[in-house]
């Protein structure tokens, strides 16, 4: 409620201030359907073994408006089928305000720049897969921070250099608890560095915070701590062949109450995805693991230990829609279902899944 | 005088039938009326009134002998101092003929007049003769005739032939009167024809003039109504050309628009159908649509 309000006075002061500034609308649209043949497991949010759209589908909706030549205020809405049955959200609302042609202040509720495509991680229609590969997407479950962030640009020669801190703090339901306890991650400070050249991108991040979680029930933290987490990923485009490839690493270090480490494992995780282009057509692989050093504390979460491949293909139906079918064999590791709620059979599970992605 | 009428009926009879005819001719035979004249002349100078004034005939007609009026005078007289009325009445004849009307004239023609009123033959006869060459009275041949059958009928036989000479020439003048009457009815028949064929004539002309000046006005009307016509016509004419073009117009115009939306449909479509058979995926998010999502694309 704090930060809707905070969103809604920032979106009163600037994108509806009535000072006649043109207010650009884009959209975004994802239409998908998945379905996979666990009998007695839910894959993500909400992939079962009946055919289902709520994971994927997604509708947003970017406000943008030039306050001045050097401030705009940028907002998106954001309505998912993973999240309370399509509850429009809001995902950004900052204010930029370009102190030069290289830097710019963000404040407001940002993106957190952690991996390659956490710049547009909703927007399904900018990347080749139905949904990013999880298991290194997974390892931070804060998209967005409360807070400020820098950015500053600045290109050699054909290389485009691009720093980015920031620092804040938010607030989420710690996976698999129902919303009934949630953490807060306070003291949020972070770095991005990303060099684009015509054909590759680079990008290194880090952040930490401190984190505790906090039972809905009992006013008191159920567990302290601080989370680390480092990425590197490089994705590129040579002469039809494109290539994703990230590697994420999480620390997480107890408190003084300590218990954060039986909550969120120490993971290492990484995906490597290869394509070729065919005119319209874009057939990939992903080849993606993950891998835990969980707590050897009874009763701990055990993290996510799995592989999986996916196949995949992307045909462009037009300059603003693309059309998306992916097959994916997960394996957890044994005894341990993955990215998985509930029991695998035979550690292994085969997922289908269709979207199409639009822009508008 | 009946006896006489005989005695010259039948000298008249004793003559050949040459002698007859040339009197019917007017011709006279000098042998016959000399012999007539003779015995006449003998008992004329026995003293008989009768004979003196048949001499007095034939010396002034110069019927048997030389015509000598004088002398005729002078037998007419000599008969009429013994009474002879006729020979009166010659003589007064002659003498009104001679002078005119006179006292004397005047009197003794009003006594004819009575005496003739009164059914006397030879009154009868001269005043017949009077009217009949207008002597003493205004010329009648009417009354001159009318007289002369009374006269005639009366019993004075030489009355007849003056008779059948009036009624001649009342037939000669009533002839002529008619044929004067009937060349002027006929001149003014043919002046009334002229007239009318005048009138007609005008009448025609007039119909032709009028005619002529209805023909010019009508087709003064007529070429006007046609040149009006042919001015509506041609102003129909223009402003259907003026339509025609504004339609050719705005048929082209449309022709055109049509085209250039069928151009730019077809340009669209091609654009779209270029864009669709060019649209790829690119790694690179700040190209293309997709970047104006990203918060880094510069």
């Amino acid at each position: 409620m704090k930060k809707r309000t905070l969103v809604s006075a920032i979106l009163g002061s600037t994108l509806f201030s009535g000072q006649g500034q043109a207010i650009e609308f884009d959209g975004f649209l994802t239409a998908g359907l998945a379905v996979h043949d666990q009998d007695n497991a839910t894959y993500l949010d909400g992939i079962t073994k009946d055919i289902s759209f709520d994971n994927d589908s997604k509708f947003g909706l970017q406000i943008t408006s030039d306050i001045s030549g050097d401030m705009k205020a940028v907002a998106q809405l954001l309505a998912a089928g993973s999240d309370d049955n399509y509850a429009m959200d809001v995902e950004w609302a900052y204010l930029d305000y370009a102190l030069s042609d290289n830097f710019s202040l963000r404040g407001g509720k940002v993106k957190q720049p952690v991996f390659l495509i956490s710049d547009y991680f909703e927007v399904g229609y900018a990347y080749p897969w139905i949904r990013p590969p999880q298991e290194v997407y997974r390892n931070n479950p804060i998209n967005t921070i409360v807070g400020m962030e820098a950015l500053y640009q600045i290109n050699f020669s054909n290389m485009s250099i691009t720093l980015q801190p920031y620092l804040g703090s938010n607030s989420e339901a710690v996976p698999g608890t129902g919303g009934a306890v949630t953490f807060n991650a306070e003291n949020f400070v972070g770095m991005a560095f990303m060099a684009n050249t015509r054909s590759f991108t680079f990008q290194m991040s880090y952040m930490q915070t401190d984190v505790e979680t906090v039972s809905q029930t009992v006013p008191t933290a159920v567990a302290d701590g601080n989370a680390n987490l480092a990425s590197i990923g490089l994705s590129w485009d040579i002469n039809n062949f494109v290539g994703y490839t990230e590697y994420v690493t999480r620390d997480i270090t107890d408190g003084a109450v300590n218990s954060m480490e039986m909550l969120f494992p120490d993971q290492d995780a990484y995906y490597l995805t290869l394509g070729y282009r065919m005119g319209k057509y874009l057939p990939h692989i992903t080849v993606a693991s993950s891998e835990s050093a969980p707590s050897t504390n009874p009763g701990a979460n055990p993290g996510v230990n799995q592989d999986s491949i996916t196949l995949g293909l992307r045909y462009e139906l037009n300059d603003s829609a693309a059309l998306k079918m992916e097959y994916q064999q997960i394996d957890p590791i044994t005894g341990e279902s993955g990215l998985f709620a509930g029991a695998v059979t035979d550690n292994k599970a085969n997922m289908l899944s269709v979207a199409i992605d639009v822009i508008f | 005088m009946r006896l006489y009428l005989i005695l010259f009926i039948g000298a008249i009879s004793a003559l050949s039938p040459q002698a007859f005819a040339a009197k019917d001719a007017q011709v006279h035979i000098p042998d016959m009326s000399s012999g007539l004249f003779r015995f006449q002349m003998k008992l004329a100078t026995q003293g008989n009134p009768e004979a003196q004034y048949k001499v007095a005939e034939m010396l002034e007609a110069g019927k048997g002998t030389q015509k000598d009026v004088a002398q005729a005078r002078s037998w007419f007289e000599k008969a009429a101092a013994q009474g002879h009325e006729k020979s009166i009445y010659k003589l007064l004849y002659m003498e009104i003929q001679a002078n005119g009307l006179n006292d004397y004239s005047r009197t003794q023609l009003e006594t004819i007049k009575s005496k003739a009123a009164a059914g006397m033959a030879s009154a009868q006869y001269y005043l017949g003769r009077m009217y009949a060459h207008g002597v003493g009275v205004p010329k009648s041949l009417d009354n001159a005739l009318a007289w002369l059958n009374k006269a005639t009928f009366n019993g004075m036989s030489e009355a007849e032939s003056d008779a059948i000479e009036v009624e001649e020439e009342l037939v000669r003048i009533r002839t002529e009167q008619a044929r004067k009457r009937s060349a002027a009815l006929a001149r003014a028949k043919k002046q009334r024809l002229e007239r009318e064929k005048q009138l007609l004539k005008q009448q025609q002309k007039q119909q032709k003039d009028k005619q002529l000046v209805a023909s010019i006005e009508n087709k003064n009307r007529r070429r006007q109504e046609a040149e009006k016509l042919a001015r509506e016509r041609q102003k129909i004419e223009r402003e259907r050309a003026l339509i025609e073009a504004e339609k050719a117009r705005l048929e082209a115009q449309q022709r055109q628009q049509e085209a250039e939306f069928e151009k730019l449909k077809a340009q669209k479509l091609a654009a779209e159908k270029r864009k669709k058979k060019l649209a790829k995926f690119e790694i690179d998010p700040c190209k293309g649509k997709k970047a104006r999502f990203l918060s880094t694309c510069r």
